[in-house]
């Protein structure tokens, strides 16, 4: 995924904070498309996870369903750990990396 | 003895009683008798120019009126059995739906001439009636009251089918079967490591947290009403499982191929109600906010 300066052998960022990863730039959070979720639901969820309005949620699922991906946050990497996990919660593809 | 309502909570009870697995019809006595007339009297004369379609194509005349004679009779048949098993009760949902849809269309025909008769207007509003309670056996209803619960209303098929579904995604949840790969995701990508550390964290809090919210479900299905946080944890496992069936038979954009498999036909069963049922559920939630 992003550049060499972030691979690194240690746990996740919940456990300690890796040395070699830039802290400056901002993680990102893409929810990914999948053939089963349905697109009500994945609406729904980001309405109720990040309190988006109904037209914002709409945009964002039909960006999934569309483009294969889209970015619903953006932050330190606590926080988009937080998000990847209430995702998960929810069944749907979400992953995580440090913005371009 | 559970009695099902047919509207609104309950401020009506319905025509359709649910005994333990079978069915009784208590139409009142009024509303069986206009039935019975009407029904034996059999096909009454249409407007001529009126047209019923089905999806591809427009029906002739004589097969309208077949279609009607046909229903009339299992309608007659069926209201006035003691007991009604599954399928004799769908054969009824069935034959007074098409009944009440015909003959509102006929209705609705005739109303440029003349406004329609009052025993015309109570004729289609208890045909319809009677449909719509059979329907109620087949269809959950979760409905969001003022003070902020919901009202719930299983349907015999949803609850049977949820409740296997959920003892299934218990019993694998915390196994190593592929059809589970979709509740666990990576979290980083092709990043294996990170990926290992992130499922070392979180699988197990994962495993609990949904293992919590089929606790829930086991138990909403023996309730009238639930929280919205009961009705969250409900909508996550119904997708849960939904995603484990899904990935079982193999789902893609078009959705999945038909199969002669016996099993496959339950799972996709299963699957069709799962998806119906997480529809309403989102439906409720979302129409408080």
């Amino acid at each position: 995924m992003s550049s060499p300066g972030i691979e690194t052998s240690s746990p996740i960022g919940l456990l300690e904070p890796d040395v070699d990863i830039d802290i400056e730039r901002p993680w990102v959070v893409i929810v990914w498309n999948d053939p089963i979720n349905l697109m009500e639901y994945v609406a729904f969820v980001f309405r109720k996870l990040f309190g988006f309005s109904e037209a914002k949620a709409h945009e964002l699922m039909m960006q999934v369903h569309v483009n294969g991906r889209a970015v619903v946050s953006s932050g330190a990497r606590e926080s988009a750990e937080r998000d990847v996990f209430r995702l998960h919660e929810h069944g749907l593809w979400a992953t995580m990396q440090q913005d371009d | 003895m559970s009695r099902v309502s047919g509207g609104d909570d309950d401020a009506h009870e319905g025509w359709v009683i649910r005994e333990e697995d079978f069915f009784v019809i208590d139409v009142p006595p009024e509303a069986r008798r206009l039935m019975t007339n009407r029904l034996r009297a059999g096909a009454t004369p249409f407007p001529d120019d009126l047209t019923i379609s089905t999806e591809d194509r427009e029906l002739t005349r004589s097969e309208v009126e077949n279609l009607l004679n046909d229903a009339s009779t299992t309608t007659l048949r069926l209201i006035d059995f003691g007991e009604l098993g599954h399928d004799e009760l769908v054969e009824l949902a069935q034959s007074s739906a098409l009944l009440a849809a015909i003959w509102s269309t006929a209705m609705g025909a005739s109303a440029s001439d003349a406004a329609p008769a009052a025993e015309e207007i109570e004729w289609v509003a208890t045909i319809g009636r009677l449909a719509a309670d059979c329907e109620d056996m087949f269809v959950t209803r979760i409905r969001h009251r003022r003070d902020g619960s919901y009202s719930l209303r299983w349907s015999m098929v949803d609850r049977l089918l949820v409740r296997e579904a959920a003892e299934d995604l218990r019993a694998i949840l915390s196994t190593d079967d592929p059809a589970i790969a979709r509740l666990f995701p990576s979290a980083y990508g092709s990043d294996a490591d990170r990926n290992a550390g992130w499922d070392v964290l979180m699988r197990g809090e994962l495993i609990e947290r949904r293992l919590a919210a089929l606790d829930v479900v086991d138990d909403m299905l023996d309730r009238k009403s639930c929280t919205e946080d009961e009705l969250n944890a409900f909508m996550r496992s119904v997708n849960d499982a939904r995603l484990v069936i899904g990935t079982r038979l193999d789902v893609d954009e078009s959705g999945f191929a038909p199969t002669p498999d016996p099993s496959d036909r339950r799972q996709q069963m299963a699957y069709e109600v799962l998806t119906r049922l997480l529809g309403r559920t989102i439906e409720a939630l979302g129409s408080t906010s």
